[in-house]
């Protein structure tokens, strides 16, 4: 929806502001009427309006979920340079949610900017310099110097989805007065009649008052979401899954579907009917938190609390424990929003990572073959090591997220799971970086530069399994969830992509190929295309280097399996000479291979049995491995001993002794069937 | 029509009226209320404000400790920003947690949208604080998310019953729920605190609006303490103006007529009511009444009470059994009849608010300081100045 009386936020050539290229009249009006509502307290009234009925149409119904309306207010927030950004809904009735930051504010200009351009901004263009939405030497930047992660300016936008009443409470520092918006969107539900009429759609009503402020420091932007939608606010509830549940429990239990269980964690599932004493909404189940047993739990204990209660199910409920079966709707928001905040880490950013923790780190090379090892010195981060930027903390003090009073962090750890079946018993952390050099492709079709970090942690299992996939972040924000699909990686990998949490930390280009919900991606963008490219080449490096790893790991393991049993049968061997001979003065003699005759000759004068090698073509068969030769030495050695024993070497000659032991082994080994 | 074809209530669902705008107040507001009332602004001072003072210290609060009150603060948050300043010497944050059933779509919503977000840019307000879109009643319904939400945030170390009506009117499980049954919940949730805290109650008071069981339980609360204590019968002669023999019919006559004898009755039973309830608790604990005054905002004499409550834990005195230690000494036992006889003293000496206002450089500082803080609720000073002044011209 864009507003004014012109089609898709264009200005009218005739309609622009002289001041300032881009001003819409009706945007210059409201600006103005607001101004004098400072000293009237007059309301300033606007109409929203547009005649594009595919942009209403497009516009209304393109988020799914009620996370992407507050994910957007998020990075309003961050896009202001707000430090901290507090959401809070009135659980368990979900009929309002709060969204309130710290950040810069808006003044009269750009409230009205805002509202009539909800669907476009002046975020990084000149005019948002003007406004102070921007950094005065770079449109891409916050006044504090973030990278802007709201492009389109949508973020206002997906509101709608949530509720179609919002208010809006802003302040700039220094201001004497506060804006008090309160906007009333229509649905776009293109009836007959609405369809008939010729003359623009209209989007909605703002009203604005101007009301005195004492807190002349005080600067920040609070957005209030009055009567959710009800479809909004049943998923909120978890209502049909609640539903569901009981109707099941209705059942026999032989008739139950086992897939329909309640959430492990949960804000509580209200009763359909109200307490008949009171009339009050009362609950069915009472909330079972996942903090319910820490005393006076911190915002952040909370938040790890969450982190815990997924982990936790491993063993007790699923080997792949997943945040849509273990939480409620309420609880798994919390947890999308915490994937796409750009928050900091629970436990550090994963280019922070040391020798000292879990994951082993490798470098992935922007060339065939396998990754290379990085080397990490006492204390030494991988960051340091791999000539790496990308972190967690947000220019202008940080910023961080709090929902209802839980501090949401980026809920990706890197620690190990141990596990039995895995050779390899360490987490590995594969990071790599590409800044492709587009200076020959011609820039009309370049898509401007690309330039980003990754990496792709391998782990014997990822918990929960919603955190499976690669993730693509552009200036710390993501849309998008885990793709678990790899971006479409075609090669047959099942086990191990399953074990792969992968990051792509985009500094440069990209988002232009983020679709307008900025979920999802336009794949047919030429920089969609070369990142696809890049991963799917990391994830073979990653395969070829954990199946390296784990090969060797295997082999030294062989190699350790095969010298006990030498030593077994060793001892074995020993015994069976003793018990052949009787004879406590002597002991059995060495075995011994030697490489000629002559040197088999010279043992042989020192009392061992020794065996010109060269003549013993069973101990080294076609196409065997080095283990295979130890594996048939060992025999020899240990039947040469008892032979031995028995006395069947005493009068044998060298000659046959070979062929003895040739024939004994091709019999144990069947090499007859080669 | 047949019923098939009528949409069930569960599909209409999907609609939902269509919003309208909330009008958003006038730019400096003119219409004051009785708790703008410059009498209010001694109350804030003297009782909440004194009291939150002087408890702070005793809390030994830890870094980052929040001091938690539970309010019912109105749409303008007067008493939360009053104890803003209490707060920011104390250097404690206040996090509030407030009941006002304002209704989403309602000029008040937006009035305490605004107030919150100006309290919220004061210097010691907690960022976690909010108010409640529940009456504070709900909290007697075991179920109810209001219950849960005040359980987890609690216990509290202030409590604020700031009532515009009377505390005892409503039966207990009465439809509309009852503010005595949700004092009752709010005692049950503060056991679980080992350290003092303070209720405020303001209520109305009227023999007319308290209902009979809770008339019946005050007095029954009085009655235990007077026939266990001489003294404590003494103190109610004395309350009463009453002589031992006609102590009876005067304290039945006095909870029908209403004057001053009634109100500091009624604050004597409320208090003792709730002392039989503390002093009954596993370990047992104390109530003092700190202060007490009343008002009138009626036509027919005063009927509002303002007290201050503190309770604290009662010293727990070792008791051995087998002897081996001395007894300890009867002045370390704190009793209830004791606590109940420091209930009445404060009761007798509740003074007339009204009267102490009157004088003019108490009205002048109080209509000063009440003038301040209604303007930080965007309220006109000068047309307050001659609102407050013009209340105390006849």
């Amino acid at each position: 929806m864009t507003t004014g009386s012109n089609s898709g936020g264009r200005p009218y050539a005739d309609g622009q502001n002289s001041d300032r290229p881009g001003v819409l009249e009706a945007e210059k009006r409201f600006t103005e009427d607001m101004i004098k509502s400072r000293t009237t307290g007059e309301p300033a009234e606007t109409v929203l309006k547009t005649d594009d009925r595919v942009l209403a149409r497009i516009t209304d119904g393109i988020y799914r979920q009620p996370s992407s309306a507050l994910r957007e207010l998020i990075s309003n927030a961050y896009d202001a340079d707000a430090t901290e950004v507090f959401i809070e809904t009135d659980s368990p009735r979900y009929s309002q949610i709060e969204v309130r930051d710290n950040g810069i504010g808006m003044d009269e200009e750009a409230l009205s900017r805002l509202i009539h351009h909800i669907g476009g901004s002046t975020k990084r263009t000149s005019l948002g310099k003007d406004m102070g939405t921007t950094a005065a030497d770079n449109a891409g930047l916050s006044p504090a110097g973030r990278k802007l992660i709201g492009k389109i300016g949508i973020g206002l936008f997906s509101v709608s989805q949530l509720t179609s009443h919002f208010q809006i409470i802003t302040k700039r520092k220094g201001a004497d007065h506060r804006l008090f918006a309160d906007v009333i969107l229509r649905t776009y539900l293109e009836d007959e009649e609405e369809a008939a009429a010729d003359r623009p759609f209209e989007t909605g009503t703002v009203r604005v008052v101007s009301v005195p402020a004492e807190d002349i420091k005080a600067h920040g932007t609070q957005i209030i979401l009055r009567q959710i939608h009800p479809r909004a606010r049943n998923i909120l509830r978890s209502r049909e899954r609640w539903e569901s549940y009981y109707e099941q429990l209705e059942l026999p239990e032989k008739d139950r579907d086992p897939a329909v269980t309640a959430p492990v964690f949960h804000s509580g599932n209200l009763a359909q009917e109200p307490d008949p004493d009171d009339k009050q909404l009362v609950f069915q189940d009472g909330p079972a938190m996942p903090w319910k047993d820490i005393a006076k739990p911190t915002p952040l204990q909370k938040f790890e609390a969450l982190r815990t209660a997924l982990a936790g199910q491993v063993g007790s409920a699923s080997d792949r424990p997943e945040v849509a079966r273990t939480f409620d709707n309420y609880l798994a928001l919390l947890w999308t929003l915490s994937l796409s905040a750009p928050v900091p880490y629970l436990d550090g950013h994963p280019f922070d990572l040391t020798s000292l923790d879990d994951p082993v780190a490798f470098m992935i090379t922007n060339a065939r073959g396998q990754a290379q090892k990085l080397d990490l010195e006492g204390g030494q981060k991988i960051r340091e090591a791999a000539g790496l930027t990308a972190h967690d903390t947000a220019a202008g003090g940080g910023f961080k997220v709090f929902v209802d009073a839980i501090e949401l962090r980026r809920p990706i750890t890197f620690e190990w799971w141990p596990s039995e079946r895995q050779a390899v018993q360490h987490p590995m952390m594969f990071v790599g970086k590409y800044t492709p050099d587009l200076s020959k492709v011609p820039a009309s079709i370049r898509g401007g530069e690309l330039s980003f970090e990754a990496y792709l942690f391998w782990n014997s299992k990822i918990v929960p399994k919603e955190n499976n996939g690669v993730l693509v972040r552009i200036n710390g924000a993501s849309g998008a969830l885990f793709d678990d699909t790899f971006m479409k990686y075609q090669v047959s990998e099942q086990t191990r992509l399953r074990q792969i949490t992968a990051e792509i930390f985009v500094s440069k280009g990209l988002d232009a190929a983020l679709n307008i919900d900025r979920e999802s991606f336009n794949f047919a963008h030429p920089h969609y295309a070369l990142v696809s490219k890049w991963l799917h080449r990391a994830l073979r490096q990653v395969a070829n280097t954990q199946k390296a790893v784990s090969g060797a790991i295997r082999e030294a393991e062989a190699e350790v399996r095969q010298e006990e049993t030498g030593a077994r049968l060793g001892q074995y061997a020993s015994d069976a000479w003793r018990a052949a001979r009787r004879e406590s003065t002597e002991r059995p003699p060495p075995v011994e291979m030697a490489s000629n005759a002559a040197a088999a000759a010279e043992r042989r004068q020192q009392g061992v049995i020794a065996f010109d090698r060269s003549k013993l073509s069973a101990v080294k068969p076609v196409a065997g491995k080095a283990r295979d030769v130890t594996e048939r030495e060992q025999k020899l050695k240990a039947i040469a001993t008892i032979l031995d024993g028995f006395g069947i070497f005493d009068n044998m000659a060298y000659e046959d002794q070979h062929r003895l032991m040739n024939a004994i082994l091709a019999v144990f080994f069947d090499d007859g069937k080669r | 029509m047949t019923d098939d074809e009528l949409p069930t209530e569960e599909e209409l669902d999907i609609y939902q009226s269509e919003p309208a705008h909330t009008l958003a107040p006038d730019k400096l507001k003119t219409d004051f209320k009785a708790w703008h009332h410059p009498r209010k602004q001694y109350v804030r001072i003297e009782q909440w404000c004194a009291e939150v003072r002087k408890l702070i210290p005793a809390l030994g609060l830890s870094l980052g400790d929040p001091f938690k009150y539970l309010t019912l603060p109105g749409n303008e948050l007067l008493d939360v920003r009053a104890l803003n300043g209490v707060c920011d010497r104390a250097g404690v944050k206040l996090r509030y947690l407030g009941f006002n059933s304002v209704g989403a779509q309602t000029p008040e919503a937006v009035e305490l949208a605004l107030s919150q977000s100006e309290v919220r840019s004061l210097s010691s307000i907690d960022e976690h604080s909010k108010v409640l879109d529940y009456r504070l009643e709900a909290i007697a319904n075991r179920r109810s998310p209001a219950h849960e939400v005040t359980m987890r945030a609690g216990p509290f170390h202030a409590i604020n019953l700031d009532l515009c009506e009377s505390i005892a009117f409503r039966e207990i499980g009465h439809r509309k729920g009852s503010s005595l049954e949700a004092a009752g919940k709010l005692l049950e949730l503060q056991l679980q605190s080992a350290k003092p805290w303070l209720l405020f109650i303001t209520t109305k008071a009227q023999p007319d609006l308290i209902a009979d069981f809770a008339r019946d339980g005050f007095m029954h609360a009085l009655d235990a303490n007077s026939r266990a204590s001489e003294a404590f019968k003494a103190k109610l002669i004395e309350m009463l103006a009453s002589k031992i023999e006609e102590l009876d019919t005067d304290i039945r006559s006095a909870w029908t007529r209403q004057d001053v004898r009634f109100l500091k009755l009624f604050s004597a039973g409320l208090g003792k009511w709730m002392l039989g309830i503390l002093a009954r608790a596993s370990p047992p604990r104390g109530i003092s009444l700190l202060s007490g005054c009343y008002y009138q905002s009626g036509t027919s004499g005063p009927n509002m009470l303002s007290l201050a409550f503190r309770c604290d834990g009662a010293v727990q005195v070792l008791q051995d059994p087998t002897a081996i230690l001395p007894a300890p000494e009867e002045a370390a036992r704190a009793t209830e009849v004791e606590a109940a006889l420091a209930l009445a003293d404060t009761a007798i000496a509740m003074f007339d608010l009204d009267a102490h206002v009157r004088q003019s450089e108490v009205l002048e500082k109080l209509v000063d300081k009440s003038g301040r803080l209604l303007a930080s609720a965007r309220f006109g000073e000068d047309a307050y100045r001659s609102w407050a002044y013009s209340l105390y011209q006849s």
